[in-house]
This record gives C-alpha cells, sequence and structure tokens, in this order.
C-alpha cells in the first residue's frame, strides 16, 4: 500500500517522517518530493509558511521613516506638536508607499499568488495493509495537508 | 587529501551561532543605500556587516549630537535659516559628510557584493548545518511569523531582533534606543500629548535628541520583518536539501 501525504516546510514534517519510521518504516519506504517555490510569486502580505522578501514592505518602511521625520520635524511648528504628527506622517507615508507598490509591480502578478494552503512538498510512503491506519493518523497528527491512501496496482 | 578538500565547503548559504545567525541572501542595494542614508551604519545592519555598522552608527550619532545637526535640520525646514547657523557646531561638523558619503558607498558595494556571493551559494548547495548548541544558547533554524516580528519591534527598538537570533543586533538596538528615548525626553512628550497638553509636550522634549528617533524606529521594525522572513525562507531551503538527500534512496519501490 501506498500514503501519499503533502505538507509544508516546517518541523512538523520531520517529527512526522521521525515518527512513521518508529512505526517499523524504514527510511528506503520513505520517498520525500520537495517542490521548488516559483521565485516570480508576490505576497501582498508574507506569513509564516510563504514569503518572497520583498512584498510590499520596502516602498512603506522608506516611505514611511521619510514622512514620520518631516512629521516630528514640522510637528516643531504645528500645532500639535511632533509626536502626533510623526506617528501621521509614518502612517501615511507606510500607505502611500504600500499603495505605490501595488499599482507599480505587484498587479500583474496577482494570479500567481500562491494560498497558505498551497502544498509545498510531498512525501509517499510504502508500507503493509496492517501499518497504513497507524501511518494515515501519524501524518494527519503532525498537520499533513492532505493524506491519499491507495495500492499499487490499480 | 584530495577528498578532505572536496569537502571544503567555499560558499556557504549560512552560519549559526547561539547568539547570531547570518544568511547570504539577495538584497536590493538600493534599499540598503536608503537605510544608510537615513542613519549612517543601518545600512552595514542590513548585510549584518555588525562591528562596521555599530562603529559608523556610533560615529554619526557623536557627530550628530555635537555639532547639533538635528537642529539645524529642524530650523532650516521650518524656514529659520538664521537659528541654524547659529546653533551649528563646526568644530566636528564637516566630518559628517565623510561618514555620511562612506555609509551610503560602502552598503551599496557591499549589497552588490553579497548579492553575487548569495547566487554563488545557492549554486554550490553546500549542507547546511540547522542547529547550533552552545554556552550562549540554543538555536535552531525555525518558522516564524513575520508580523510577529513586527509587533515586538513596534513595541520597543530591538525585541524584533531578539526574537529572530540576533542578539548582538538586539543588544546595541536596545541600549541605544534606551540611551536616545531617555535623553530625548520622548516618553513624558508622549504622556502629555495623550492627555491634550500638547504645548507642554513640545517644552518638554529635548529635539536634538528627538530627531534620531524616527529613522531608528523605522529600521528596527523593518530590518526585523525582513530577517524573520529570510530565516522563514532559509528554514525551507535547508529542509528541502535534507529531504532530497535523505529521502531520495533508489531503492524506493516506485507504485508504477
Amino acid at each position: 500500500m501506498y500514503l501519499v501525504a503533502s505538507f509544508h516546510y516546517c518541523l512538523h514534517t520531520e517529527l512526522a517522517i521521525a515518527k512513521v519510521e518508529e512505526l517499523g518504516i524504514k527510511k528506503e519506504q520513505i520517498f520525500a518530493v520537495p517542490l521548488e517555490i516559483r521565485g516570480e510569486t508576490r505576497n501582498i502580505f508574507d506569513t509564516i509558511h510563504h514569503a518572497d522578501g520583498v512584498s510590499l514592505f520596502d516602498g512603506g518602511a522608506i516611505l514611511g521613516s521619510a514622512c514620520m521625520v518631516l512629521g516630528v520635524i514640522y510637528g516643531f511648528v504645528l500645532a500639535w506638536g511632533p509626536v502626533i504628527w510623526g506617528l501621521l506622517g509614518l502612517m501615511g507615508g507606510f500607505l502611500v508607499g504600500f499603495l505605490l507598490d501595488i499599482t507599480f509591480s505587484k498587479i500583474r502578478h496577482s494570479k500567481e499568488r500562491r494560498n497558505d494552503k498551497d502544498a509545498e512538498l510531498f512525501l509517499i510512503v510504502h508500507c503493509d495493509q496492517h501499518q497504513v491506519e497507524q501511518v494515515k493518523k501519524t501524518l494527519w497528527d503532525h498537520l499533513a495537508l492532505g493524506v491519499a491512501v491507495f495500492s499499487a496496482g490499480c | 587529501m584530495q577528498q578532505s578538500q572536496s569537502q571544503i565547503i567555499r560558499r556557504p548559504k549560512s552560519a549559526i551561532s547561539g547568539y547570531s545567525l547570518n544568511i547570504v541572501h539577495l538584497r536590493n542595494p538600493l534599499v540598503v543605500a536608503w537605510w544608510s542614508l537615513v542613519y549612517p551604519g543601518f545600512g552595514h545592519f542590513r548585510l549584518v556587516s555588525t562591528l562596521k555598522g555599530m562603529f559608523l552608527f556610533v560615529g554619526e550619532l557623536l557627530i550628530n549630537t555635537q555639532s547639533h545637526l538635528n537642529l539645524a535640520i529642524i530650523y532650516s525646514f521650518t524656514g529659520n535659516f538664521a537659528m541654524a547657523k547659529q546653533v551649528l557646531d563646526t568644530h566636528l561638523l564637516l566630518l559628517y559628510c565623510g561618514v555620511l558619503v562612506y555609509a551610503v558607498w560602502d552598503s551599496y558595494r557591499l549589497a552588490i557584493e553579497i548579492n553575487k556571493l548569495s547566487v554563488l551559494a545557492d549554486h554550490e548547495n553546500a549542507p547546511m548545518v540547522p542547529m547550533a548548541l552552545g554556552s550562549a544558547g540554543v538555536n535552531a533554524y525555525d518558522k516564524r511569523n513575520p508580523w510577529v516580528s513586527v509587533a515586538w519591534a513596534a513595541l520597543m527598538p530591538g525585541l524584533g531582533h531578539l526574537y529572530c537570533i540576533s542578539v548582538i543586533h538586539a543588544v546595541f538596538l536596545i541600549i541605544i534606543g534606551g540611551i536616545i528615548i531617555y535623553f530625548s525626553h520622548l516618553l513624558p512628550a508622549i504622556g502629555y500629548t495623550a492627555i491634550g497638553e500638547f504645548a507642554r509636550a513640545k517644552a518638554v522634549l529635548d529635539w536634538q535628541w528627538l530627531l534620531n528617533i524616527p529613522s531608528f524606529y523605522c529600521f528596527s521594525i523593518y530590518d526585523a520583518y525582513v530577517k524573520t522572513v529570510e530565516f522563514n525562507k532559509l528554514f525551507d531551503q535547508e529542509q528541502a536539501q535534507f529531504l532530497r538527500n535523505s529521502y531520495q534512496s533508489p531503492l524506493f519501490k516506485m507504485p508504477l
């Protein structure tokens, strides 16, 4: 019998493999297929499971820091003082930088956006009929995204 | 002898220790140059060129504080040019140009060099050591949420760096941040602002020190965020490498 399971890259995946091996499955009976994450993908926000590293944070951080400096400077003469104007500058600058980034570079990538539920690697486990239920439970217990069971003949 | 030589990793991708993590990854050299322009030293921090960064940062802080450059900036931007000239102390002022231009130039150059090394490291794809156990602590490649980094860094500069293993950066940012926050009298001013006494807030502030805050604050948030994202990507890369090396046995009976 074969089991196929999809996972994210995370420590739970290694734990899953270790637990399956403890059930008496040999290393040669486990086959891993780590997927390459497409380099061109752009995400609006990076999350714990996927990231492109540039996102929309560069423009926001640059314009946010510049406008915060200006906010603090002009808080010297404006009524509300530097604390409020600095924060307003930060938020305004971040928002404008963020919107500029969206308009200039991210729209064409919108169809390639990855979902948190997307699989990042597959495990194939070859085992005997009587081990299937145990292995399946172990895979589910360690955050498998999906598990399938099939026999070799079909 | 020949065998041991072939095992030398010429272009390592990352190094982890009990208190630090350094990853060779692609960075936009213009963004790095921008942070050097905002505050000399921060561009080098982005490149984990820590010692150089600290040296340039402290140098700029001393020159700026001694020459009252920040005050002159505030007076110039608000149109009070006479006061700007009067407030400047010229004993060290001209040194500032050298520090600033050098920091921008050097961080830009270094970013391009590190990008080249990053391409080579990805090509060599040498085995990584994903864990460090030392007297300073235990660290392992792991997944972190970049928005938790942002939240901690927003609460206090440096905490976001502690969250993603950059202990040296974190200690530096926390100590220097504490000094800047103390001398700028920022926290009392926030108190006065919160209860609507804007005039008292302005009066209590030390403007020379205050103008360090925006760049300092924004940088620590941005840097913590990007560090966490790169940390996660490194984890994926190392785990994929490990699985490919250990769990693709030719003895595996394929279902077809």
